[in-house]
């Protein structure tokens, strides 16, 4: 720390608690209608969320002084524990919501498909760093893809299509920047399109077929599958620009939302900040990728580059579906709001994944490789 | 973007080896791709917002809107009745009822509100579910359905408490009718119930919702406009699960006008006593009691008995309850003294006494003779008697008419020109009788502010044609019997006891047919006078104020030691008619009437007994029908009639020396000794 403290990201870090500062008061407004004003809702959920948020800020700080290139060599042994922990949370998980996800533990419901994103992330980029000529070839290309897709698959079952769908982009990032075959990757995208009609038919399971038939049409339903969809629409479309103001929003405070302060956070920002409100938030994120993008592009070597775009493509795939999903563009699909939304899980990993971006930050050349 | 034209170059030099620079190049690049979709990906969610938030804002704040503001209609207090001295005698309390909101209902755990609500209420669950399951048959899920009525307070507190662990589930504060008396007037109350699905569509044009309740019967029907009142509205903003958060504004509420009734609450209560007592004594189902100012027409006292408990029906009677009261021995559901008509018997003497004067048949020396009996044909090889009551001797008019003399009355009414000591030639035939008796009102409704009177029936010629058959069915002959018959009240002759003393009063009052009433005022919920009391009068009736002062003298006469004497009270001056009307199958023997003491001596039960009177007899102001369903109009009728004038005269009106009843002042009246 003392040692690259002038090298240290501090932008980077003012735009994570900025971030997390924004989500509290918004968890904090969300959580008003359900534990009422006052203590109730301090205790309850804010000052868990700042708690969790704390103790991120300690890891990230170690995992700064921590050199990255330790993860090099835990890489596979980690992968194998991640890919161990997501079968057993399909056997002996929390269920809730229909899904397996979970294990309870005193302090957080732990999520293992939360840090089996990072540690994929770790495996991919050592793997790739290993002979950079790999990912030029089929071979390579379809292991990459193999190690992307079991931590992917495991995840689809429980069934958490969106996390799924987050393994698949940060390896199609990953793969990207570090080379890959224009040719591989069209035919890859190719088919994956192609196999959309048969997946929505064949493949997704009851639950989420029910979430993209809501999709298509919410009113439907509109006291069911649909209510969601419908309110945080309304939610969000009746803040206008300026939003009804911060604890102010009738579809908040009245409950008309549901899980206002998790997946539909974005829409307590919608109704009571407004477009504006919308901007600011839009602006930190931006700031914060743009940060680990310059991390990735001067990253003393190629674990460091890959592993820093592999987060920042696992941030904006997570923001781009979660507020998608609030703003209509995706089906239902639960995703956290990176730095936002209330959970312990999802709040520890983007810590812990901006504090490997912090060391390898801190760990960059003087000057860029390159622009 | 490069990009591709890149990977087109990498293609076009197959052979060169990939080398680690090269891979650093195209990696820094392709993060510059990276940048550029970042921002991409943004500005797509920020066009979705701009068009939510900002093109389309205003719907979705509309809807916003919707979502937490309900217009709830305020139902008005109802109005409220009282006697004519403003004693109360009907009010609205209050009564809670536990409603389910269907569309509040927590999804998938309905059941389990069920349950908790049954615990509270005493509902079973599975009651609950098909009450909601009904509701959802025909209405949305926003309305309310109701559960149960009439929740006691603990229940309403506890429910209260539990209703925020309980989506779905409310309070619905609401008011039902209580009566000082749910007994005494029943059938001048009636009572309010919901609508009737037959008639809803009108009410619903009138502004009524489905769930509103409206007067069904009696007072609370017939002055349904006034009572209702005007609705309120309210908008009150509700959560997500339906609980009513805030009141935002409120267009309050008109409450419904109040009835004060003619009826006196004192008058009323002893008059029923009477009625009640008499009834029982002689074994009478039912009988009415009515006492009209004859001046304005207005209602002093109506008991009509058997009468019923109104307030079963203010919260909802049972269908049980309901059929037993609907065939209960003397039918309490029917008002007798509206909506059932009876041959008025001897009471109708006073119409044909009227008539005869007025077109000359008879004057007051029109003298005859009753034998007890006399042969119609005056052919002694071919003869058809008829009979009177009694063997009454030489009769004048005015005895005629005290002594109501069947045979002085066949001959006003047929003729008797064979009547021994001289008869009349001509009488004045049925369809003059008819015509007199519809001069006074019968066969037609009295317009009184009851719902579902009936008009009874006068026949005539015209009416015989068309309704009196053979066996063979050919139009049957009328015979001179038909009119004797019908003179005398019998036969096909019905009326109803407020027609009857309607009748009295008109000739009381000197020739105005009024038309009865009930509700003398109409007051708004300040007590400022809406409808001020105001007599109607129907018409004036075509008889001389000479001959209507003979038919008065007769009516004293019969009271005063004519065939009225028991109804004699002295020291007060009583004018007044009986009638004894049989009743059921055609008697072969027309005894007409036989105002005996005892009844059972005409060896048959089934009698009506009659008695209409007014008083004082030289400045009338009350006029007072007694009508019992099995008895005698001097064996029964009159004596009640007596005990009735007896509580009138020596405690109601030394009490009440001037109680108002009249626009003109009451005149003294001689005390009773």
């Amino acid at each position: 720390m003392v040692r690259d403290l002038r090298r240290f990201d501090f932008l980077m870090l003012l735009a994570c608690l900025l971030l997390v500062g924004y989500g509290l008061a918004l968890i904090y407004s969300g959580s008003l209608a359900r534990y009422g004003s006052g203590h109730a809702a301090i205790t309850h959920v804010v000052v868990k969320q700042a708690a969790f948020a704390a103790f991120g800020l300690l890891l990230m700080l170690l995992l700064t002084q921590l050199d990255y290139r330790v993860w090099d060599a835990l890489a596979p042994a980690l992968y194998t524990i991640s890919v161990l922990a997501l079968m057993a949370v399909l056997v002996i998980g929390h269920k809730e919501f229909g899904s397996r996800r979970w294990f309870p533990t005193p302090v957080l419901q732990l999520q293992p498909s939360e840090l089996a994103k990072l540690v994929t992330i770790v495996f991919l980029a050592k793997y790739l760093a290993d002979d950079h000529r790999r990912v030029r070839t089929a071979r390579g290309f379809l292991i990459t893809l193999g190690l992307a897709a079991l931590p992917a698959g495991l995840v689809f079952i429980e069934p958490d299509l969106g996390t799924a769908v987050v393994f698949l982009a940060v390896w199609l990032g990953m793969i990207y920047v570090a080379g890959a075959r224009m040719k591989h990757l069209l035919t890859f995208l190719g088919a994956c399109v192609a196999a959309i009609p048969f997946t929505v038919l064949i493949g997704l399971s009851g639950y989420q077929k029910d979430r993209f038939q809501s999709f298509i049409d919410p009113a439907k339903d509109p006291l069911g599958a649909g209510y969601n969809i419908l309110q945080s629409e309304v939610s969000i479309g009746s803040g206008g620009l300026w939003g009804k103001g911060f604890t102010h929003g009738p579809q908040t405070q009245l409950a008309y939302l549901r899980t206002q302060t998790t997946d539909y956070v974005f829409s307590v920002l919608g109704e009571e900040l407004g477009f504006i409100g919308a901007m600011v938030l839009f602006f930190l994120f931006v700031v914060l990728l743009f940060r680990g993008l310059r991390t990735a592009s001067r990253s003393p070597d190629d674990f460091g580059r890959y592993i820093a775009t592999g987060i920042v493509i696992m941030i904006v795939v997570q923001t781009f579906i979660n507020i998608g999903v609030n703003v209509r563009l995706f089906p239902v699909t639960g995703i956290p709001l990176p730095f936002i939304s209330q959970g312990g899980s999802s709040l520890l990993t983007m810590f812990v994944a901006v504090g490997i971006l912090q060391s390898i930050a801190v760990r960059r050349r003087a000057t860029p490789f390159r622009m | 973007m490069g990009l591709f034209s890149r990977e087109r170059r990498w293609r076009s030099q197959p052979r060169r080896t990939h080398t680690e620079e090269d891979a650093s190049r195209t990696s820094s690049r392709r993060l510059i791709v990276v940048r550029l979709a970042v921002v991409l990906l943004f500005c797509a969610l920020s066009l979705q917002l701009l068009r939510f938030q900002i093109w389309s804002g205003g719907r979705y704040q509309l809807k916003a809107e919707s979502n937490r503001l309900r217009l709830v209609t305020v139902p008005p207090p109802r109005g409220l009745l009282y006697d004519r001295n403003h004693n109360p005698l009907v009010r609205n309390v209050a009564s809670y009822t536990a409603v389910i909101v269907p569309a509040d209902l927590p999804k998938g755990q309905e059941n389990d509100v069920y349950f908790q609500l049954s615990n509270v209420i005493g509902v079973p669950p599975d009651q609950i579910q098909q009450k909601v399951a009904d509701s959802l048959k025909r209405n949305d899920p926003f309305t309310p359905v109701a559960i149960k009525e009439q929740l006691n307070q603990n229940t309403v507190l506890t429910l209260a408490e539990l209703r925020h662990t309980l989506p779905g589930v409310d309070i619905r504060y609401d008011t039902v009718r209580q009566y000082s008396d749910p007994v005494l007037m029943s059938h001048i109350y009636g009572y309010v119930g919901p609508i009737n699905p037959d008639n809803l569509s009108d009410y619903e044009a009138r502004g009524y919702q489905q769930d509103d309740k409206v007067g069904q019967t009696g007072l609370e029907y017939t002055y349904e406009d006034q009572l209702r009142g005007t609705p309120g509205k309210q908008q009150i903003e509700v959560d997500a699960t339906g609980r009513e958060l805030q009141q935002l504004g409120e267009d309050p509420p008109k409450p419904g006008n109040s009835l004060v009734l003619s009826i006196d609450l004192d008058l009323q209560q002893h008059v029923t006593d009477i009625l009640q007592q008499s009834l029982n004594q002689t074994g009478s189902d039912l009988g009415v009691a009515i006492m009209m100012d004859v001046h304005t027409g207005e209602i002093l006292a109506y008991a009509s008995l058997p009468n019923y408990d109104v307030s079963k029906f203010a919260s909802g009677i049972s269908q049980k309850d309901f059929d037993a009261l609907l065939n209960a021995t003397g039918k309490p559901l029917t008002d007798h003294a509206i909506q059932d008509a009876y041959p008025p018997g001897s009471t109708f003497k006073v119409i044909v006494g009227s008539g005869a004067l007025q077109e000359g048949i008879a004057t007051t020396n029109t003298t005859l003779i009753s034998h007890g009996a006399f042969n119609v044909t005056g052919d002694p090889a071919n003869p058809a008697y008829v009979y009177d009551w009694a063997d009454l001797g030489k009769l004048d008019f005015l005895h005629g008419l005290a002594m109501s003399s069947d045979i002085y009355f066949y001959c006003l009414s047929g003729g008797c020109p064979f009547l021994p000591g001289g008869g009349l030639a001509r009488g004045l035939t049925a369809d003059r009788i008819a015509y007199w008796a519809r001069e006074f009102g019968l066969d037609t409704a009295t317009g009184i502010d009851l719902p579902n009177e009936v008009s009874g029936l006068i026949p005539d010629t015209t009416w015989a044609a068309k309704n009196l058959k053979n066996a063979d069915g050919s139009p049957a002959h009328w015979y001179i019997g038909d009119t004797y018959f019908m003179g005398i009240g019998q036969g096909y002759d019905t009326a109803t006891p407020i027609q009857m003393v309607r009748v009295a009063a008109a000739i009381a009052n000197g020739g105005d047919l009024l038309r009865p009433h009930l509700v003398r005022e109409v007051d708004d919920a300040s007590g400022n006078v809406v409808v001020p009391p105001q007599k109607q009068v129907v018409k004036h009736l075509d008889v001389s104020d000479a001959n209507l002062a003979i038919i008065r003298q007769g009516m004293t006469m019969a009271v005063e030691g004519g065939s009225a004497a028991t109804a004699f009270l002295p020291g007060q001056h009583i004018a007044g008619k009986t009638g004894t009307a049989e009743f059921g199958a055609a008697i072969a023997k027309p005894t007409g009437d036989s105002e005996n003491l005892n009844p059972l001596q005409n060896g048959t039960y089934n009698e009506h007994g009659w008695f209409i009177s007014f008083a004082p007899y030289d400045n009338p102001q009350v006029a007072l029908v007694v009508f019992h369903d099995k008895g005698g109009g001097a064996a029964t009728a009159a004596p009640t009639a007596k005990k009735i004038w007896d509580y009138y005269f020596n405690q109601y009106k030394k009490g009440n020396p001037n109680p108002g009843a009249s626009p003109t002042p009451a005149s003294t009246t001689p005390a009773g000794g």
